[in-house]
Formats: C-alpha cells, sequence, structure tokens
C-alpha cells in the first residue's frame, strides 16, 4: 500500500505533500491542545516503533501471506498522534527499506492518515451513541479496522490509475479502480477481524490504552 | 535485528564532507527535479547525473543493488504491464498479447525516475549518519515533535523488533506456529501484537520518566534551573525526607512514615525484600511519585512532584529505559542540554563524564548495540554530566556479570557524588556503602554500619534477608553447615 518514487505525476507529489503538510499541521495544533503533549511524545513514538514492528508479522493468506497495514488500529489507539506517527513510519520505511519513497511521502502520509483518524472517529462513535456492550466494541473495532485499509487502497488505486496515462476511457478507468479496490474486500474483512481481537485483547489487559485514547492521560 | 542505516555513513567522500543540510536541500531539490521530468530525451541526462553524485559518494554498488531487492518486485510489475497495457501503437504482437509503443517510453521513464530518485535518496541517507539527519531536518525547521518521534522510534524499533522476535520463539518453542488462518491463530496472533502494543506502551512511561528526571520539558517550568549552581559540599544535608507516606490507588500503603536524613559525601545502602517499598522510596525522593503526605528536599530544594530538581540523579534498574538516544554521546548531552548550558560546555560535560565512568570508547556507538555492563556505565555518565548533588541507584548490578559488576564497585566507592543505592546484592552493599538501612513494608527497620546491620541474623532473616555469606564463620565444610542451610530455607519459606 506504498506508493514508490518516479510514478506519480508532478502534480500529484505536490499535491500530496500539501495534503500531508496541511494534516499534520492540523494534527499538532490537536496535539497541543492536549493536557501534556510532552508526556504524550514518548509514547507516540514507542507504539509508533511497535506498530512498525507488529506489521512484519506474516498472516497466511493461502497461497500466499500478508502483512497487516494497521493503519485503523493505529488510529484507534494513536487519535491525533497516528498522523504524525504515519509520517514517521512512512519515512523510515522509505529510508530503511526502500517501501514507498520521499517523493511520494506526502501522498502515501495522506492516503495512510486520513483513514486513520477516520477509523478513529468510528470507534469513537460507540461513546456517542451510548454503545457499551462488547458486541458493539467489536463492530465498531471491525469496522475502524476494515475501514482504515479500504479507503487506504481506494485512495492508492484512484490515484495510480489515473496517474498513470493508459489511453483509455473514464468508464474503464472507474472500473478499474473498483476491480481493484474490491480485490482487498478480502484483506479489509482480515484487517477488521485482526483489529477485533487486538483491541479485546487491550481492553482486558490495559484499558486505558483504549478507552478515550492512550494518549490523552 | 540490525538494519545497517549507518554502514557507509563514516566513508571519506566529497559527498561525505558536504555539509549536512546543503547536502540534504540540495539532493531533496534534486529528486523532486527528477519527479518532474516527462520527457524520455531528458532521461539520460537524469542517469547521468545519478551516476556521477552515486559515484562521486563512493557509496558501494552492493549497497545500492541490496536496496533495490525490495521495490525489484513492483519495477518488474511496472516492466512487464505498462508496455502491454498501457498505448495504442503496437510494435509486437504474440498472440492476443501485443507491446505497444507508448507503453516502452512510459516504462522506461518511470522505471528511470524511480532509480534515479531511490538512488539520490541513498546517498543523502547512506553518506550521513541517521544522527546528523535527524539534526538536519530539525534545522531546516520540521516540527520538534516529528524530529524527537522519529529519533525514539528509530531508537527502540530494534528492542521492539528484538521482544517480538523472542516472543515468536517463545511461542514456537511452545508448539504455536501461524500457518493458517483459522479463529485460534488470529487470536494468538492479535494477542501476540496487544502484548507487543502493551509493552512498547509501558515502556514509554519509564522513558518518560527517565526524560524527565533529565530535564526534558524543564525549560517550560518555572523552576530555577541554575540550582545546579548549589554548593553541594556546604550544605546542612544532601537528602532529607519527613513522614512520608505513598500508597498506590486502592493497594496498601507502600511508604509508611519514612523519616530519613543523608549527608553530602555518605554511600548509603538500601536493602529490603521485594515489595519492601525501596523502588517507591526512590521515586518518592526525585519527585517522579507524588506522595500522599510529608516533604521530600534535596540540598535544602524541596523537592516537587512531577518537576525536575537537577540535583539529584536516578540510574534506572533496566538501562534501555534510561538510553533513549540514538547514540551515547547524544544520550549523555541529553540532560546538560536541557539545562540550557551553551554547546561548549555541554561537550565538556559529555567529555568528563565519558572519563569518569571509563565509556570514552562507546561515545559514537548505539546504545542499544552495547553490553549490558557498558549499557549500565553509560547510564551512570548520563546521569553524572548533569552534575548531581545526589544519585539513587535502582539495583545497579542487576544482570551484570561478574567483570561489569566489579567495575561497577570501583565506580562506586569513588563516585564524585552522595551515593544511595538499592540492591539485593548485599555484597556489593558491604564493599561500597558506609551506612544502610533496611526498609520493610514501607517503614525504615534499621539505620547504620552495614557490617552491624548485616551480622544481625535474626534481623536479616526476620526481613527475608539472609546475613552475607562473607560475614559468616568459614569454619564448616557445606556439607555440614546445619546453621546455613536452616537459614537458606527459613529465607526461602518465609
Amino acid at each position: 500500500m506504498h506508493i514508490p518514487d518516479g510514478i506519480l505525476t508532478p502534480e500529484v507529489v505536490i499535491g500530496g505533500y500539501i495534503a500531508a503538510g496541511a494534516l499534520t499541521a492540523y494534527s499538532l495544533r490537536k496535539i497541543n491542545q492536549l493536557p501534556d503533549p510532552q508526556a504524550s511524545m514518548p509514547k507516540a513514538a514507542l507504539m509508533t516503533a511497535a506498530f512498525f514492528v507488529a506489521s512484519w508479522i506474516h498472516i497466511p493468506v493461502p497461497p500466499t501471506s500478508v502483512h497487516l497495514v494497521l493503519n485503523g488500529i493505529l488510529g484507534v489507539v494513536l487519535g491525533w498522534y497516528a498522523v504524525p506517527a504515519i509520517l514517521v513510519g512512512l519515512f523510515l520505511q522509505a529510508v530503511m527499506f526502500q517501501h514507498g519513497g520521499l517523493t511520494t511521502l506526502g501522498i502515501n502520509a495522506t492516503m495512510m492518515g486520513i483513514p486513520a483518524l477516520l477509523a478513529y472517529g468510528i470507534f469513537q462513535l460507540r461513546h456517542r451513541l451510548n454503545l457499551k456492550s462488547a458486541l458493539s466494541t467489536n463492530i465498531f473495532a471491525f469496522l475502524g479496522g476494515a475501514f482504515g485499509l479500504g479507503l487506504a487502497a481506494l485512495i492508492a488505486f484512484t490515484i495510480l490509475v489515473t496517474s498513470i496515462p493508459t489511453y483509455i476511457d473514464v468508464a474503464t478507468e472507474q472500473a478499474a479502480i473498483t476491480a481493484l479496490t474490491v480485490a482487498h474486500i478480502p484483506l479489509a474483512i482480515i484487517e477488521g477481524i485482526f483489529t477485533i481481537f487486538i483491541i479485546s485483547f487491550l481492553l482486558r489487559v490495559r484499558p486505558d490504552m483504549v478507552e478515550s485514547h492512550a494518549l490523552t492521560h | 535485528m540490525h538494519l545497517h542505516i549507518d554502514q557507509y555513513a563514516h566513508l571519506d567522500s566529497p559527498v561525505h564532507r558536504w555539509n549536512p543540510r546543503t547536502k540534504f536541500i540540495s539532493l531533496f531539490l534534486l529528486i523532486l527535479g527528477f519527479s518532474l521530468v516527462q520527457d524520455l530525451r531528458l532521461v539520460p541526462f537524469m542517469l547521468l547525473i545519478t551516476v556521477g553524485v552515486f559515484m562521486v559518494s563512493r557509496l558501494p554498488l552492493s549497497f545500492l543493488l541490496s536496496r533495490l531487492r525490495y521495490p525489484g518486485v513492483f519495477l518488474g510489475a511496472l516492466i512487464v504491464i505498462l508496455p502491454l497495457f498501457t498505448g495504442e501503437t503496437v510494435i509486437f504482437q504474440l498472440g492476443f498479447l501485443s507491446i505497444q509503443s507508448e507503453g516502452v517510453a512510459y516504462m522506461l521513464l518511470v522505471v528511470s525516475r524511480f532509480i534515479a530518485i531511490l538512488t539520490i535518496s541513498l546517498v543523502i541517507f547512506g553518506t550521513s549518519t541517521f544522527l546528523t539527519t535527524v539534526t538536519t531536518l530539525r534545522s531546516i525547521g520540521i516540527p520538534a515533535i516529528l524530529a524527537d518521534m522519529l529519533m525514539l522510534t528509530v531508537r527502540y524499533i530494534f528492542e521492539i523488533a528484538d521482544a517480538l522476535t523472542r516472543m515468536q520463539r517463545a511461542m514456537k518453542l511452545r508448539g504455536f506456529e501461524m500457518t493458517k488462518l483459522d479463529k485460534r491463530s488470529i487470536v494468538q496472533v492479535a494477542s501476540l501484537m496487544g502484548s507487543l502494543l502493551i509493552r512498547s506502551y509501558e515502556q514509554a512511561e519509564r522513558v518518560y520518566k527517565a526524560m524527565r528526571l533529565r530535564g526534558y520539558g524543564a525549560k517550560d517550568q518555572t523552576e530555577d534551573i541554575t540550582m545546579t549552581q548549589l554548593d553541594y559540599a556546604n550544605s546542612d544535608h544532601a537528602l532529607q525526607l519527613n513522614d512520608i507516606h505513598f500508597a498506590y490507588p486502592t493497594r496498601p500503603p507502600v511508604l509508611n512514615g519514612v523519616n530519613l536524613t543523608i549527608r553530602h559525601g555518605e554511600r548509603v545502602g538500601l536493602i529490603g525484600p521485594n515489595g519492601a517499598g525501596k523502588t517507591s522510596l526512590f521515586l518518592s525522593t526525585c519527585g517522579v511519585l507524588n506522595p500522599n503526605s510529608g516533604t521530600v528536599s534535596a540540598y535544602g530544594q524541596a523537592v516537587e512532584s512531577n518537576k525536575f530538581h537537577p540535583a539529584i540523579g536516578l540510574v534506572f534498574q533496566n538501562s534501555d529505559d534510561q538510553l533513549f538516544s540514538p547514540s551515547v554521546r547524544e544520550d549523555i548531552a541529553f540532560g546538560p542540554a536541557n539545562l540550557g548550558l551553551d554547546d561548549e560546555t555541554v561537550e565538556q560535560r559529555v567529555e568528563n563524564a565519558l572519563t569518569l565512568t571509563g565509556t570514552s570508547h562507546l561515545a559514537d556507538r548505539a546504545p542499544h548495540h552495547l553490553s549490558g555492563g557498558e549499557k549500565r556505565m553509560v547510564s551512570i555518565a548520563s546521569v553524572v554530566a548533569m552534575h548531581p548533588g545526589l544519585v539513587l541507584y535502582d539495583e545497579p548490578d542487576a544482570n551484570l556479570d561478574m567483570r561489569a559488576r566489579r567495575r561497577l564497585i570501583q565506580f562506586l566507592q569513588n563516585a564524585p557524588h552522595t551515593v544511595m543505592v538499592a540492591s539485593h546484592d548485599l555484597e556489593m552493599v558491604l564493599e561500597v556503602c558506609d551506612r544502610v538501612i533496611l526498609l520493610d513494608e514501607g517503614q525504615i527497620i534499621a539505620d547504620g554500619h552495614p557490617r552491624e546491620i548485616m551480622s544481625d541474623a535474626d534481623l536479616m532473616l526476620a526481613h527475608g534477608l539472609e546475613k552475607p555469606h562473607s560475614l559468616m564463620p568459614h569454619i564448616h565444610t557445606n556439607n555440614t553447615d546445619n546453621a546455613l542451610h536452616s537459614t537458606i530455607e527459613s529465607v526461602t519459606a518465609s
């Protein structure tokens, strides 16, 4: 789910940096309004490292295996810190593993960051709707996790398909985007299921990491 | 796990010697320029510049090729797909497959741009240490919170990855390996990920305490950090605790009316069984914990909860909680820099601390690559560089081998500050301390000369301790020393 260097048009590269800059600035503004933003920074950094490492775990999906993206649960746990966390994580992946790239850092961060924040919003909805049962927690955890990956995939494929001059008409282009996104639905479901079980585990062992969200404490 | 991020950062080339800030800005603009190339006729020039910069950098070709391994799959896919599905002008037809000229041209453009940008990126990050890169990013204006997060993330990625490897190995040794996507496997792997997150979260809490104790955020507080100018030697006392009570919410008291005065220059051992309150006493002493009642002062200045007190240093039991910077030198400089000292003074303090602790040869190493003993001495150096009057050592010899332990003892015997050391290693306490305090159930049970207190076998036994072996008369063989055996059995039973 990382767009590499060299493939995007200059307009998209520049637009990606502008969008990521605005998203990061807004998130940092929100972070500075938290009770003790300095206290939360080390937690956000170590959780970024932990998400980074957890995404290396192989999940067998016969006949191959996949890695979880975890941007949905990252949003659920880190809240506004998810945006700087994703930016830091993508920068390190580009520098260390050449996953993604420097010129596409902006667009990749936007593509992953917006769904993460929306996943956070979805998970918090259960408080607003006053739904406290385990079932509703599981449903919202699933939606957060699946939506995080699903939306990121939709954005990525839209950008990729519209960036490449395929000499095909708009209808075919839309069909390609739909087909690629639909192909990712099973992965979004897997991501959602894992999110349910990770959230359940955290609620059992360290509920303060999930309730509200960990970094406002 | 090793990512070799700084593998070739210390080579000597014009690019390595280039001012990091100028290098970063120039080469990043070059990369952005490459991403604007739309005309195939410009590709040879782009590749020529790339090859030139790479050759001047003297980075090995194998380094570049190894970095192409991961994105190679994507590159391969582009090489195959673009000529087949992009364009209208067929230049080659094989059955239903046709290769279009526009697709080939576009593929060449994209692949060339990709390789050029990746190569120049490698030159930017491969010719400077990661620390220099972060410093450069900070100097060009990226928000401090992003730079700090970047540093801490890199510092702890290795540790967390190692923890994951250990946990996966433990699961495998107990018969679990995820080979299919069934419910049990999902639950197990989700628990593994959850454990990883919780471990990281809890370690972050300890790291934050360590950062606060070395002045992180102190500039935002109102306390007078010129307290470092205190005249330690002429103060009435190094530490004074008055009737300290502390309990964690909904739990029994951990500290139950502790009164204590320590004079400057004393070496005080704090002994007691597990759960006696030793660590809580240390954390209350340096302001990390807020006592429910009572007062703490160090060198005549009150210690306030959650506020930095430069006269007190704490060496944590786990060095990895304390060493949070990507290099030893940076870690030692962290505290003095937070005191608002100028660069020259900070550097001087770092050199002095390295010399005092015998760690000068480790200055440019990454903390996570050090041995346990080296980490311990660097932790001490990071505290000593703050010039505290009193240093609290929490289990300083835990997990050290004999040689590292001996080195630590020799350092503590000659430390230029007041020492308070909490330890289960009673032999070390005997060697280092001129006073010992026995703590149990949050109360001071005994306070006096180490030999007098620790020779009292009944007193030691009553509080879950054992008389040190060196204080026992060696007149019996191991097989007939019933008194010793019964003592050990009693301690074990209690």
